[in-house]
C-alpha cells in the first residue's frame, strides 16, 4: 500500500476486534456488537449515508471473516454470530472467490469525462476540435461533452490548457487488468469468476472497500486449538513488513502456537534450481523462451487470458508448493498455512496445491495484536539457516531472475515484467505469439512484485527499504 | 542552545499494522529548516492506545502531545505548530 487509506484502516480494525475476541472466547456472544462499537448510536457524522448502512458493511465484513461467501440471495435475517457454527463445522478450505458486499458498493456513476466549471471557453476550443467523435459542442461559450458520443479515449481532458475536463473512472473496473468486474442491473459491482485472476487489484482500488476476500482466519486459530500441527510457511515478502528482523518475526509468529514456523525462502531456492534446469532443458530442445511460474495471477492470466503463453510458462511448482512438500516429508501430517500478501496464493493454495489455509498480513498482524505480542520484544534466537538471501530475493521485482543467474551465470537473456500495466499487457500478449527479445521473462502482477501486494501493512517504500537491509546484513 | 522538538513514534505492532510504517520516512520528508530542530526517536508504546477509544492509531508524540491518525503531513504541521508557540 503506498498511501493511506481510511476504507483498508476500517477493515484492519474490524479484524483486530474479531481476532480479539476470539482468543478472549467471546466470539459467539459479541461478534454481533462489533458493528454497534464500530457505528455508535451517537457516532458524529458518519461516513457513509448513515449508521445503519455502516453497520450492515460491518456486518458483512464479519461474515467474510468467518470464510462465508456474501451472495445477493444471502439469508438476511442471519446476523454474524449466525454463521460461527458453520466456520466451526467446515473442515473444507473457503473458496477463493473474492466477496463484494453490495451494501459498501457504492454503484459509481459509469466512467465518462466531465467539463468542469473552470472552462472558461478559450478561443483555441483545443477540446472541440481534437475530439475524434466530435463529441463536444460550445453552447453558452462552456464546452459541453455528449456522453453518448464520447469514448472516454481523454484528448480532451489532455489538451485543456485549463485543466477544466476531468476523467470520472469506476475504480474497480480501472483496476482490474482482466475486464472480470462490471456492473450489473442495480449498478453493484459484480465479479466474472471466469475471467477473475485474483490478483487482488480491485480490493485495493475500491475507495468504499466493497471487495473483500473471505478470511481463513477463523479456521486457522480453530484448528491450532484443537490441538492439530498447524505449521506457518511465512513469504519472503514477510522480512519488509514488520518493522523488526526475521528472527523476530518468526519467533512472534510462534508465540500464537503454531507447531512451526518455516520460510517460504526455502522452496523459493528449490525451485531457483529446478526453473534453471528447466530453462536450460527447454533452451536445448529450442524454446524460444521460458516465463516464471511463481506468481499465481500470473499463471491464472495465461490459463485464462493470454492462453498462447501457457505453453511458455515454466511447469516447475512454487515456492509455497515446494516448501509445503518439504514441510510434510517431516510432518506428513500438518496442516500447512500459507502467510503472504498475496489474494492469487489463495486461489493457488486450494485449487493447485495441499496447502490448506492461507493468512494474510493483515489477519496474521490482527493475531498478534489481539494476542498481546510485541514483535520488537521477541527473541532473536531462532534458527533461521534454512533459506538463503537467494529465495528471500523472490519478495521483489528482479529476484526471480536474479537467482536464475546465480544459477546459469551465462546466457540468461532476462526480460522483467514488473506489474500489469496496459504495456506490460500489451507485451505478453505480443510474446504470447512468440514475440520475445530476451530468453527468461520474469513476470510479477504487482508492480515492484510481492513486496507491494495487496495485503501488505508497510510502505512500499519501507517495505523495501527493509528488505534490503535485511539482506545486505549478512 | 535552541531547545529541540521533540518526536516519538510509536513502533509497536498495533500502530505499524493500523498504517504507521510511513512515519518511518519522517525524517527525510522533513524540510531542510527543521531537520536540525528536531529529535525522532522510536518507542515501543506511547501509551495511547488503551487511554481513550476515540483516537485512533497509529500513534506519535510531539513535545508529550498526542498525535493520533498520525501521518507525515500531520506530524510536520504539529512540529511547525510547536515552533510557532514556542516563539510566543
Amino acid at each position: 500500500m503506498g498511501y493511506t487509506n481510511g476504507a483498508m484502516l476500517i477493515k484492519r480494525e474490524i479484524t483486530n476486534r474479531f481476532t480479539k475476541l476470539y482468543y478472549e472466547g467471546k466470539l459467539e456472544t459479541e461478534i454481533d456488537k462489533i458493528p454497534l462499537i464500530i457505528s455508535p448510536k451517537m457516532a458524529k457524522k458518519p461516513v457513509r449515508c448513515c449508521i445503519y448502512k455502516e453497520r450492515e458493511v460491518v456486518n458483512n465484513r464479519l461474515i467474510s471473516l468467518l470464510g462465508i461467501p456474501i451472495t445477493p440471495t444471502m439469508d438476511e435475517l442471519m446476523r454474524p454470530s449466525d454463521y460461527i457454527e458453520i466456520a466451526k463445522q467446515r473442515e473444507e478450505t473457503p473458496t477463493c472467490r473474492l466477496n463484494i458486499i453490495d451494501a459498501a458498493c457504492s454503484s459509481c456513476s459509469k466512467e465518462q469525462h466531465v467539463v468542469t466549471n473552470h472552462c472558461r471557453g478559450c478561443v483555441a476550443q483545443p477540446c472541440m476540435l481534437n475530439c475524434p467523435k466530435n463529441a463536444i459542442s460550445f453552447i453558452d461559450g462552456k464546452a459541453e461533452i455528449n456522453a453518448d458520443a464520447c469514448v472516454n479515449c481523454g484528448i480532451c481532458r489532455n489538451v485543456c490548457p485549463f485543466h477544466a475536463i476531468i476523467n470520472t473512472p469506476v475504480p474497480c473496473e480501472q483496476a482490474c487488468p482482466v475486464d472480470a468486474i462490471s456492473k450489473d442491473k442495480y449498478g453493484i459491482a459484480r465479479l466474472d469468476e471466469d475471467k477473475c485472476i485474483h490478483c487482488g487489484k480491485c480490493i485495493t482500488a475500491c475507495p468504499y472497500g466493497a471487495v473483500t476476500q473471505k478470511s481463513h482466519l477463523y479456521d486457522v486459530m480453530k484448528s491450532i486449538d484443537n490441538g492439530k500441527k498447524v505449521i506457518a510457511m511465512l513469504a519472503p515478502a514477510v522480512i519488509g513488513q514488520y518493522n523488526v528482523d526475521l528472527e523476530k518475526i518468526i519467533s512472534g509468529v510462534k508465540e500464537l502456537g503454531f507447531f512451526d514456523v518455516v520460510e517460504v525462502a526455502v522452496g523459493a531456492e528449490m525451485t531457483a534450481a529446478e526453473e534453471a534446469h528447466e530453462w536450460k532443458e527447454r533452451m536445448e530442445e529450442g524454446a524460444k523462451f521460458m516465463t516464471t511460474s511463481c506468481c499465481p495471477a500470473y499463471v491464472e492470466l495465461a490459463e485464462k487470458h493470454i492462453t498462447d503463453l501457457k505453453p511458455f510458462v515454466s511447469t516447475t511448482p512454487s515456492p509455497m508448493v515446494l516448501t509445503d512438500r518439504w514441510v510434510k516429508t517431516t510432518h506428513p501430517d500438518a496442516i500447512t498455512v500459507f502467510v503472504g500478501p498475496c489474494v492469487a496464493k489463495r486461489s493457488e493454495a486450494i485449487n493447485k496445491s495441499d496447502v490448506k489455509y492461507v493468512l494474510n498480513f493483515e489477519e496474521l498482524g490482527a493475531m498478534l495484536i489481539s494476542k498481546g505480542i510485541e514483535l520488537s520484544e521477541q527473541s532473536t534466537d531462532v534458527d533461521i539457516a534454512a533459506a538463503g538471501h537467494v529465495g528471500r530475493g523472490f519478495a521483489q521485482s528482479g529476484g526471480v531472475a536474479a537467482a536464475i543467474k546465480t544459477a546459469i551465470p551465462e546466457g540468461v537473456n532476462e526480460i522483467i515484467i514488473n506489474g500489469l500495466d496496459k504495456p506490460n499487457m500489451r507485451a505478453l500478449k505480443s510474446m504470447g505469439k512468440g514475440k520475445c527479445d530476451g530468453n527468461f521473462v520474469e513476470v510479477m502482477v504487482c508492480t515492484d512484485g510481492c513486496v507491494a501486494g495487496p495485503s501488505c501493512i508497510a510502505d512500499i517504500r519501507v517495505a523495501k527499504r527493509q528488505l534490503a537491509k535485511y539482506l545486505n546484513r549478512n | 542552545m535552541e531547545k529541540k522538538i521533540k518526536v516519538k513514534i510509536c513502533i509497536g505492532t498495533l500502530c505499524y499494522v493500523m498504517g504507521g510504517s510511513e512515519l518511518q520516512l519522517l525524517e527525510e520528508h522533513l524540510p531542510e529548516e527543521l531537520k536540525k530542530r528536531v529529535d525522532i526517536e522510536g518507542s515501543i508504546c506511547l501509551g495511547f492506545c488503551n487511554s481513550n477509544e476515540d483516537e485512533k492509531p497509529p500513534f506519535a508524540s510531539v513535545n508529550g502531545k498526542c498525535v493520533s491518525r498520525a501521518s507525515i503531513t500531520k506530524l510536520i504541521n504539529q512540529i511547525k505548530k510547536e515552533l510557532e508557540d514556542g516563539l510566543h
